[in-house]
């Protein structure tokens, strides 16, 4: 976990999904400030500066979040609905990336304020493409709001 | 149960002692008729003849005393008894006597037993009447006659005049009287015996035949040629049978149809049975000749409260009808109910004689209802336990789906990932062999996420809820034509569908039934030239028989049971690729809909699923 400033969170519990999503990023060239949080609680903690993260500058947001729903302690839409909550990560864009495809999951998802919702397909080359495709848009193509404070 | 019993008796004995009677006092009535006209000819005849011997009497002694007076001053007694032997021969003179004024005998002649006059001499006094006058006394057998001559002073005629020939005449009359009386009397005898023959052989018919009439044979007397009045009988006789025939055949045959449906049984006004029809003995078990003569109370379950069978008795004394359902008991102990109507049948005095109860056996409709009753009690109950139970299953289906969805799919990302990530990475260090065991890993581990997938997708068809709403097929169809053509823009099959065919279903679910359907349509037709689809309806009599046919690969036919089992394919995964849940799925949605899906093809000649949604 790099401080410099990070450009992706990933939040992701499953080691295995873990190294193949940064292989998947590392093979597109965007492994560098990839901040990786293994639970919700985490994920927050990163992002608002506290526990662990407390002495990190509150501005060094990324610049999207790749979160998993199924999570140990504070699962998936419990930090969604946590940071649209807080006026600091309201804006943050939020992909959400997970197994599910079950339809009350992208519907809470986007209604607690999910950007996009990606469904981790089983085949691993069209995860590589996912994901290079995810992170041309968000760190390339998408223009974030800054923080409102 | 309506029966008319009577004797027999074929013999009229009224009759007959009418006959005898009517005979024997008609001829009675002649001869008093003839008695009595005798009698009155005979009084007068009396009267008629005793003023006439009276008469020839007075003028016998008017002329013999005038004669006298001469012979009475001379004292000429020898004149005096020759002129009474003159006087005397008329032949009704019984004696003649002549005496003075102071009554002493002058003369005096008599019959004889002979009938000769002879004198008679009397010395013995008489006393002549102390009027003048001429005086007549009637006896018996004679009159006396007293005539005075000279008023009296001269002396006195006394004639006693026989009326012997008046009492023959008499006698006469009335012997003739009777003797023609019994004449006439036998006479009426056997006229009227000829006279009354006929009217009595009918009327005696008649009475026969009125006696007939109970046994509702419908026939008719003969008629016989009679006096008016029999006739007039006769006829209505006749109309009298006709209509008890007609009524009573009315009666039979209502009561034919009333014991071909009803339990049937009579008490008189105790209660006791007196008729029971064969429904009656066929339902309670017991005999006939165990149910005659005992109370209708063999029957009491001992299920209704004493105020039940109170209220009914009081209801049918009083002459009412009595309505209602009651449960009684057979011979062998078990219990049946009976819809019971009890009709009194009431005397002239409007007191029942006899109680007429028709029942119908609900025996099973009660305990139906009662069970109805039961379930209905509990109904609610069970409802609440299933669907609390439903809602488990349910939400433990749901959990576990989503277990699969996420779970099982982790793995397998993982193998096909860190395979793929050793293909790329350590190229060098594996031989071809290596390599291609590393692709089989992967293909698997794709293919068992395709299963997976599908596998969710059937079982959300099942747990999802309905929504219906009115769902135009062609449109769902072309939809998905559209889909699959984009998909697979360089084939070109030709689609046909029916114009417009709206029906009420879940939009969704139709609408991945159609996938499937279409799918494997457009998935069996990939090796077919000039490849059609065609989607249509046929109307039937009593639905609506949806297809989706194709000219593809087909089926052999041998299989089709199978083919709506999940998992279950006719194809090589080489030659139509596809999990084999499409058409178990489409099964489901269907049977959701509340109808039918079947198949029908031949190998190599194409395939169509036919579908009813509904009834």
């Amino acid at each position: 976990m790099s401080n410099a400033a990070a450009k992706i969170l990933l939040v992701e519990d499953n080691p295995d999904d873990e190294e193949l999503t940064l292989r998947a990023l590392r093979h597109h060239k965007m492994a560098d400030n990839v901040v990786v949080a293994h639970d919700g609680v985490e994920a927050l903690d990163f992002l608002f500066s506290r526990g662990d993260f407390a002495e990190q500058p509150s501005s060094s947001l990324p610049k999207v979040v790749l979160l998993d729903l199924n999570l140990p302690r504070v699962n998936g839409h419990e930090v969604l609905k946590a940071m649209r909550a807080d006026e600091r990560t309201r804006n943050l864009p939020v992909v959400v990336l997970t197994s599910s495809n079950e339809e009350i999951d992208i519907q809470t998802s986007y209604r607690s304020g999910a950007n996009s919702y990606i469904r981790k397909p089983v085949n691993y080359r069209q995860f590589v493409d996912a994901v290079e495709k995810i992170g041309t848009y968000w760190l390339k193509l998408n223009h974030g709001a800054a923080p409102e404070s | 149960m309506f029966s008319l019993e009577n004797k027999k008796n074929n013999k009229p004995p009224l009759i007959r002692r009418l006959y005898f009677q009517l005979v024997v006092f008609g001829a009675f009535a002649v001869a008093v008729a003839i008695l009595l006209f005798t009698w009155k000819i005979g009084s007068e005849q009396l009267a008629f003849a005793l003023n006439s011997n009276k008469t020839q009497a007075q003028t016998l002694v008017r002329n013999t005393a005038s004669v006298a007076g001469n012979y009475l001053v001379t004292k000429d007694l020898g004149a005096l008894e020759e002129l009474l032997i003159h006087a005397a021969a008329f032949p009704d003179v019984e004696s003649f006597t002549i005496t003075n004024s102071t009554g002493v005998i002058f003369a005096s002649v008599q019959r004889n037993s002979e009938g000769d006059i002879e004198p008679v001499f009397i010395t013995q006094q008489i006393d002549p009447p102390t009027s003048v006058e001429g005086h007549v006394s009637i006896f018996k057998k004679s009159m006396e006659l007293w005539q005075p001559v000279e008023n009296g002073s001269l002396g006195w005629v006394r004639l006693r005049f026989s009326l012997d020939n008046a009492e023959k005449i008499q006698v006469e009359i009335w012997r003739n009287g009777i003797t023609t009386a019994v004449l006439a009397f036998v006479i009426s005898i056997i006229i009227l015996v000829f006279l009354l023959k006929r009217p009595m052989r009918a009327i005696g018919n008649a009475t026969k035949f009125a006696r007939g009439l109970f046994k509702n044979t419908g026939k008719v007397m003969p008629f016989e040629k009679s006096a008016f009045e029999i006739e007039q009988l006769e006829h209505a006789l006749n109309y009298a049978s006709h209509q008890i025939y007609s009524s009573s055949k009315d009666l039979k045959d209502i009561k034919l149809a009333l014991d071909a449906h009803a339990i049937v049984g009579i008490t008189n006004q105790d209660g006791r049975l007196t008729y029971v029809n064969d429904k009656f003995c066929e339902l309670t078990g017991f005999k006939k000749d165990e149910l005659l003569g005992n109370r209708y109370s063999v029957l009491n379950s001992s299920q209704h409260e004493n105020d039940f069978f109170k209220i009914l008795w009081q209801t049918i004394s009083t002459g009412n009808i009595w309505h209602g359902e009651i449960r009684d008991m057979r011979k062998d102990g078990s219990f049946y109910w009976v819809d019971t109507t009890i009709v009194p049948f009431l005397n002239k005095q409007g007191k029942p004689y006899q109680y007429v109860g028709i029942q119908t056996d609900i025996t099973e409709r009660k305990e139906a209802t009662n069970q109805l009753q039961e379930y209905q009690e509990h109904l609610e109950e069970m409802v609440e336990e299933r669907t609390q139970k439903l809602q488990i299953a349910n939400s433990e289906l749901e959990s576990f789906c989503y277990s699969v969805s996420h779970d099982l799919r982790a793995p397998l990302r993982s193998i096909d990932g860190f395979s793929q990530a050793l293909l790329e990475d350590c190229t060098e260090q594996l031989d071809d062999q290596a390599q291609n065991y590393l692709n089989r890993v992967c293909a698997s581990s794709q293919r068992m996420g395709e299963l997976i997938d599908d596998l969710l997708k059937l079982s959300k068809v099942v747990r999802s809820d309905m929504s219906e709403s009115d769902v135009d097929l062609g449109h769902l169809a072309r939809q998905v034509i559209e889909q699959l053509t984009a998909r697979d823009p360089e084939r070109k099959v030709d689609f046909s569908c029916t114009s417009e065919c709206v029906v009420s279903g879940d939009a969704r679910l139709l609408l991945a039934m159609f996938e499937n359907l279409i799918g494997n349509a457009w998935k069996f037709t990939a090796h077919t030239e000039n490849p059609q689809i065609r989607f249509g309806v046929e109307h039937q009599k009593t639905r609506d028989v949806y297809f989706i046919s194709d000219n593809g690969a087909g089926f052999d036919e041998k299989y089709k049971h199978k083919m709506f089992e999940p998992f279950q394919r006719l194809h090589s995964n080489e030659e139509y690729e596809g999990t084999g849940i499409g058409l178990a799925t489409v099964q489901r949605i269907v049977r959701r809909h509340g109808g039918e899906v079947w198949a029908e093809s031949s190998a190599g000649s194409g395939a169509a699923i036919f579908f009813t949604l509904g009834e």
